[in-house]
């Protein structure tokens, strides 16, 4: 990305949501020495993965809970079928 | 020092070029240096490679990385700022040549 | 490619909330493998709160007024960092020197690498497109952007963190601050002079907007009124049931209303509070908004808010703010349900 074109920095200061904090926890747990679960350079190549598209559409944290959870799917932590169902029950309960 | 560190092939103030290649996968060479000449700035150290790291292997033995130390105006042709501007990027030995 | 959207997108209609729910989702699985406890994370969230850039700024006024620090902080800065009682994390602390000649300035073009144990979660912009791709290329003109300008015969130093070092700029120390003490040099000491997009200040007026000067974050949050008898103990009752039903509370506040109590409860999680309230059968009124803050302490901490909203003609319904210990603030405060969008925004709130 260096180098590129790109136009004004915005000054954006915004604080983070509870769950984005929540994703940011979660990964300094996961990568912690004493667990090793998802390495930051997984955590990278996943986010890289993503494409320039999606990259651009998508915020910092949905790329982080994106990529850890395929991590955690690609090391066998999880499967794609209990997050399935955990992601389903949760999309039934949805408010607004 | 590590003995990976210790066998390490360049000194600071060597004059070295970034390998134009363009490999898939998980790099960590900034595509904007490849194919430039640097001078090394120091010796970070050496670590385990990144690009295994990505895919959970062990990415051993450990590589010498560098502080290699970019002039501006030889990194883009059109730079309008100060002459004595540079850019200083950690590179992986193996991304690294001897520049003459 | 399996999902006609394409990588990273939620099914159609239903991208809002996605990756919230995933991440609750992902926490309950890892929670429920042993894998985590809900009390880590939210002890690892707390800790990341209270890392700042004042930890960067006592840092920097130990070099201005030791030598013999500052000497060891060019040559091993986690070890330097490490005397002054400032855990560093596992990665390299490398600290640049601003001198006459020369000016740093630290990016991450390939992602997001800053020194988050002295400065705190990067800012936004430092993680976007433009600050990466034009840093490296256009140095003064995007310093020119933040309103510093860096004088002719001065050459810039951009390094790009691509490894497992993490830089942290060391600022020229500003002249007419001979004898001031380390508390009154490290309030000069900006997030942004770190990163070596601004300068440090020179007295009480700053080179950046005033939102970035501390680690104040304001959340909008909704709240649940509760009504309860006005008797001894009924405080109590309803903290224990919840606390048994796993509730953990951003804030509490009860008050007298009428023959009876008001309790407003604002949880982490609605939806975990309405699950549990449901089962203790306590009647919670509608969800309604409140705001919370938490900072670090400092005289006149709550002022710039306070200001911000009068200067706006937002009328405050209610407030509380009390110190918490550990160099921390929490304030709660509420403002007429048709003001309530507009101080989000006029506060950045999320």
């Amino acid at each position: 990305m260096g180098g590129a074109a790109a136009g004004r920095v915005e000054r954006d200061e915004h604080a983070y949501d509870e769950w984005e904090q929540r994703v940011d926890a979660l990964m300094m747990l996961l990568s912690h020495r004493d667990r090793r679960l998802v390495r930051v350079d997984e955590l990278r190549r996943n986010i890289e993965s993503l494409g320039a598209e999606a990259y651009d559409r998508m915020g910092y944290y949905e790329r982080w809970m994106h990529s850890i959870a395929q991590v955690l799917i690609q090391r066998g932590v999880i499967t794609i079928d209990e997050l399935g169902q955990k992601l389903a029950a949760r999309e039934s309960k949805r408010e607004r | 020092m590590s003995a990976e560190a210790a066998a390490a092939r360049y000194r600071p103030g060597d004059r070295v070029r970034v390998r134009a290649v363009h490999p898939p996968g998980h790099v960590r060479t900034p595509w904007y240096c490849r194919g430039h000449t640097g001078v090394i700035e120091r010796l970070c150290g050496a670590f385990a490679n990144p690009e295994e790291l990505a895919y959970n292997r062990p990415g051993l033995p450990a590589q010498p990385l560098y502080r290699v130390r970019f002039r501006a105006v030889d990194l883009w042709p059109d730079y309008r700022e100060d002459r004595a501007d540079v850019v200083e990027i950690e590179i992986y030995q193996h991304w690294l040549e001897e520049a003459r | 490619m399996n999902d006609p959207a394409g990588p990273g997108r939620a099914p159609a209609g239903d991208s809002r909330g996605y990756y919230r729910r995933m991440q609750s989702a992902i926490e309950e699985l890892l929670i429920l493998k042993g894998v985590v406890t809900a009390d880590e994370v939210a002890r690892e969230v707390a800790a990341m709160a209270r890392r700042g850039p004042e930890r960067g700024a006592r840092f920097v006024a130990r070099c201005w007024v030791d030598p013999a620090f500052k000497a060891q902080a060019l040559a091993d800065g986690a070890a330097a960092a490490e005397a002054l009682g400032l855990e560093v994390g596992p990665l390299r602390l490398v600290v640049v020197e601003n001198t006459p000649d020369t000016h740093n300035v630290v990016v991450c073009t390939l992602c997001s690498c800053y020194p988050r144990m002295l400065l705190g979660i990067p800012p936004e912009w430092y993680k976007a497109r433009a600050y990466r791709s034009r840093v490296v290329r256009e140095p003064r003109a995007v310093l020119a952007e933040f309103g510093t300008a860096i004088p002719d015969g001065v050459r810039i130093r951009v390094h790009d963190s691509t490894a497992d070092m993490r830089y942290l700029v060391l600022p020229m120390r500003p002249a007419g601050t001979e004898g001031w003490d380390e508390a009154r040099l490290a309030a000069l000491v900006t997030r942004d002079s770190l990163i070596g997009v601004g300068l440090p200040g020179a007295g009480p007026q700053r080179d950046q907007p005033r939102r970035n000067q501390m680690a104040d974050t304001i959340r909008k949050l909704a709240y649940f009124a509760l009504q309860a008898p006005d008797k001894p103990g009924e405080g109590a009752r309803i903290l224990e049931a919840l606390r048994g039903a796993g509730v953990n509370l951003v804030a509490f506040s009860g008050f007298p209303s009428g023959r009876k109590a008001q309790i407003d409860l604002v949880p982490e999680d609605a939806a975990a509070l309405k699950a549990a309230a449901k089962h203790l059968k306590l009647k919670l009124g509608a969800a309604k908004t409140c705001f919370v803050i938490h900072g670090d302490d400092r005289v006149g901490a709550l002022t710039d808010t306070f200001a911000r909203l009068a200067e706006a003609k937002i009328g405050i319904v209610a407030s509380q703010a009390v110190t918490a210990g550990m160099g921390r603030y929490g304030a709660i405060f509420w403002v007429k349900p048709r003001d309530a969008n507009k101080t989000a925004k006029l506060l950045s709130a999320t």
